[in-house]
């Protein structure tokens, strides 16, 4: 299988360790608030991100570091956050 | 006139801890723009002489209103309450400071100041900013300081002073005055891309991540051992609430003894030795004596806070809590309850989502709040005979184990049905900053501590103190013939137990028990005192110490009644000041008639069983 590496990926599909640079974010019907949120501490596009941990029995909800602060978001709504995949640690 | 300076700053930056060092005692509820903001507000001393009022608002990530908290910092700054404001950043975060003070800036043309703090960890991990082009630029003082170290304190209130007699600034100088409407998303970028090239000119170097935080979340957030810190945590600090307050709550009860014994020693007639004896005393020290749980509970509260485990605790429980409709962050609200609902009721304005709001404001008066204890602990000893059951376990402590793991499971199963049948739909979206680990303040925990402690007592005097006493008037009047006092049975309170006797004598409760939950609507714990007062009156004996009034009980009430009424306690519909908060919280009657409905309902039916399955 080929891996076309422009196609976006959804964050809450990416698991611990990876590290991802964003790209765009997908439609945000009735998530506005959450996405400007979102924005407001610091997930813009070109931004690099890494994932952190994720919560243990369930893997939900994933800690994503950006800029110098870490957050808690649930895979769920991290896929309103596209990447692509930069580096694996 | 005093000046007021507004004390505003993103969450985690420290901002209390500064508010804790810049003021003195006098702490104070200050009331802002129509809303009531449980915002302390205390004395600022400037150094010019002149003393200034500086009141705590609740921490923003932005102006844009997106919680409860976040709205009353936006109402706050918008109305003409301010005369100034310090603005509270993280030094560690750069960025976010920037964007933070750029909008806070732009929106208002009140004189500011920066307090740029934890600037000692931002140096640690190689941080360098140039604070002549970074106070130019903004045009506004920018003073680096580290609250829990006192460092930078007097710069900061020699610059307010400075900045209230002479600071010019004009509203929207940066990037326009519009920064704060309902922003679309390409003009966010533009707000940010510029606060970014002002960053540029401001920060030197940039530091390194915090690696001591990341490494301490790989032992907190470990699949493994993860869960059972949290565990562990959670049962160290229900220990310490029930095994270290025992003492000093002893002491509070002895010396409220001491007091009732030389009362009655005391030269007064018995109508006043009565008063001040099962009046005030009995209610006001049946009150006081959860003072120590209640302060202990919220010193690990303040400090696990303060620490940053908090939020690793909603990290750790969101998922699970989520299988129950409940929110990853309902978590503290809901350990708060444990001491008291009403400050638990106040947590929820973190929350972002109303729905998730009004589940956990819904299901707070579940959870067993401290002034439950004692009617527990009353009627257990009375019914539950105290034989071992395994290797030094006795069932009375199991009984009260059950009891709160009862508490947890309505208070799950309640989130759950009020999730299917009142909010449906997708669950709200979760974000929460998992803050760098800090060593906690003492300051702040203890000025934390005395500032609840100070609305503890107050209500104790205000609402505890008017209840016990019409209490008391309820049981002791009308007086017999002669002034002489007649039997309970033909007192005030007796004609209301007496009237609603038909309702309850299905629960097996008889007329003493109606006149001694009434009062429990305004204060769940009177309902010892009450018994008290209501058997001692009749026996005329005194049963004012629990184990006499417990064998009383014991002789008097049949063992499903006392079962009965234990459960009834689960549930215990409700107190008065639960009841108005949630109104107040949540603007509307509606939740509080439903809360008061749906707790009746649950009290009635399981009391109901309870008293059936061991009456038979």
């Amino acid at each position: 299988m080929i891996l076309n590496k422009e196609i976006p990926e959804k964050l809450g599909e990416l698991e611990p360790g990876c590290r991802a640079e964003i790209v765009g974010f997908a439609p945000a019907d009735g998530l506005k608030d959450f996405l400007y949120r979102l924005h407001e501490v610091g997930f813009l596009i070109g931004e690099s991100i890494e994932i952190l941990q994720d919560a243990p029995l369930g893997g939900d909800p994933i800690s994503i570091r950006v800029k110098d602060a870490v957050y808690a978001i649930r895979r769920e709504d991290a896929n309103l956050i596209l990447v692509n995949r930069t580096a694996r640690s | 006139m005093k000046k007021k300076i507004a004390l505003v700053g993103t969450p985690n930056a420290g901002k209390t801890a500064l508010f804790n060092v810049l003021t003195h005692s006098h702490q104070r509820v200050a009331n802002y723009a129509g809303v009531t903001v449980e915002s302390a507000e205390a004395d600022l001393f400037l150094p010019g002489g002149d003393i200034a009022t500086l009141v705590d608002l609740p921490g923003a990530y932005s102006l844009r209103p997106y919680t409860e908290e976040e709205n009353v910092l936006a109402e706050a700054l918008r109305g003409e309450a301010f005369d100034g404001m310090i603005l509270v950043v993280d030094a560690t975060q750069p960025e976010r400071a920037i964007r933070f003070l750029i909008e806070v800036l732009d929106s208002t043309a009140l004189p500011a100041v920066i307090a740029l703090n934890m600037s000692d960890l931002a140096e640690a991990r190689g941080f360098e900013f140039d604070l002549i082009q970074f106070a130019a630029l903004l045009g506004v003082p920018v003073i680096p300081a580290v609250a829990t170290k006192r460092r930078g304190v007097p710069e900061l209130e020699g610059a307010v002073e400075v900045a209230l007699k002479n600071q010019k600034r004009e509203k929207g100088a940066f990037f326009g005055e519009a920064t704060t409407g309902t922003p679309d998303s390409s003009r966010i970028l533009a707000f940010y891309k510029k606060a970014d090239e002002l960053l540029k000119r401001v920060l030197i170097r940039k530091g390194f991540p915090d690696e001591n935080s990341r490494k301490i979340d790989r032992v907190v957030l470990h699949p493994v051992s993860g869960p059972l810190i949290l565990i562990g945590v959670l049962g160290l600090v229900f220990q310490l609430m029930f095994n270290l307050a025992q003492y000093p709550m002893d002491a509070i009860d002895s010396f409220f003894s001491f007091l009732q014994a030389r009362v009655s020693e005391g030269a007064f007639s018995p109508a006043w030795t009565s008063f001040l004896s099962d009046g005030v005393l009995a209610g006001i020290g049946g009150t006081l004596v959860f003072l120590p749980q209640i302060v202990i509970l919220y010193a690990l509260i303040l400090f696990l806070e303060d620490f940053g485990f908090m939020a690793r605790a909603v990290f750790l429980l969101d998922h699970w809590m989520g299988k129950v409709g409940l929110h990853g962050r309902s978590f503290l609200p809901l350990l708060s309850s444990y001491a008291c609902n009403v400050p638990g009721i106040l947590a929820t304005r973190a929350i972002e989502s109303r729905a998730d709001r009004v589940i956990t404001t819904l299901i707070i008066p579940l959870t067993t709040c401290s002034a439950r204890i004692p009617v527990y602990t009353l009627l257990i000893s009375a019914f539950i005979p105290n034989v071992p059951v395994v290797a030094g376990v006795r069932l009375q402590g199991i009984v009260m184990l059950g009891l709160y793991l009862a508490g947890i499971l309505f208070t799950f199963l309640m989130g759950g049905v009020f999730k299917r049948f009142l909010f449906r739909g997708r669950r709200p979206p979760l974000l929460i900053e998992l803050p760098s680990y800090k060593r906690p303040s003492l300051r702040s925990l203890l000025r934390g501590l005395l500032y609840r402690t100070q609305l503890f007592l107050k209500r104790v005097g205000t609402v505890i103190l008017a209840v016990s006493v019409a209490i008391w008037l309820l049981v002791s009047f009308p007086r017999g013939s002669g002034g002489a006092p007649a039997p309970v049975e033909e007192s005030y309170a007796a004609r209301v137990g007496k009237a609603i006797e038909p309702a309850i004598r299905p629960l097996g409760f008889d007329w003493r028990i109606g006149m001694a939950l009434i009062p429990t609507f305004a204060a769940r714990e009177v309902m010892v005192g009450t018994l008290a007062t209501v058997y001692s009156v009749e026996e005329d004996s005194d049963v004012s110490e629990s184990g006499g009034l417990s064998a009383v009980l014991k002789r008097e009430w049949s063992p499903a009644t006392g079962l009965s009424l234990l459960v009834w306690f689960i549930f215990a519909p409700m107190c008065i000041s639960t009841l108005a908060t949630i109104r107040r919280e949540l603007g509307s009657s509606r939740y509080m008639v439903l809360s008061l409905a749906y707790l009746f309902g649950l009290a009635y039916l399981a009391s109901f069983v309870t008293y059936r399955i061991f009456s038979s």
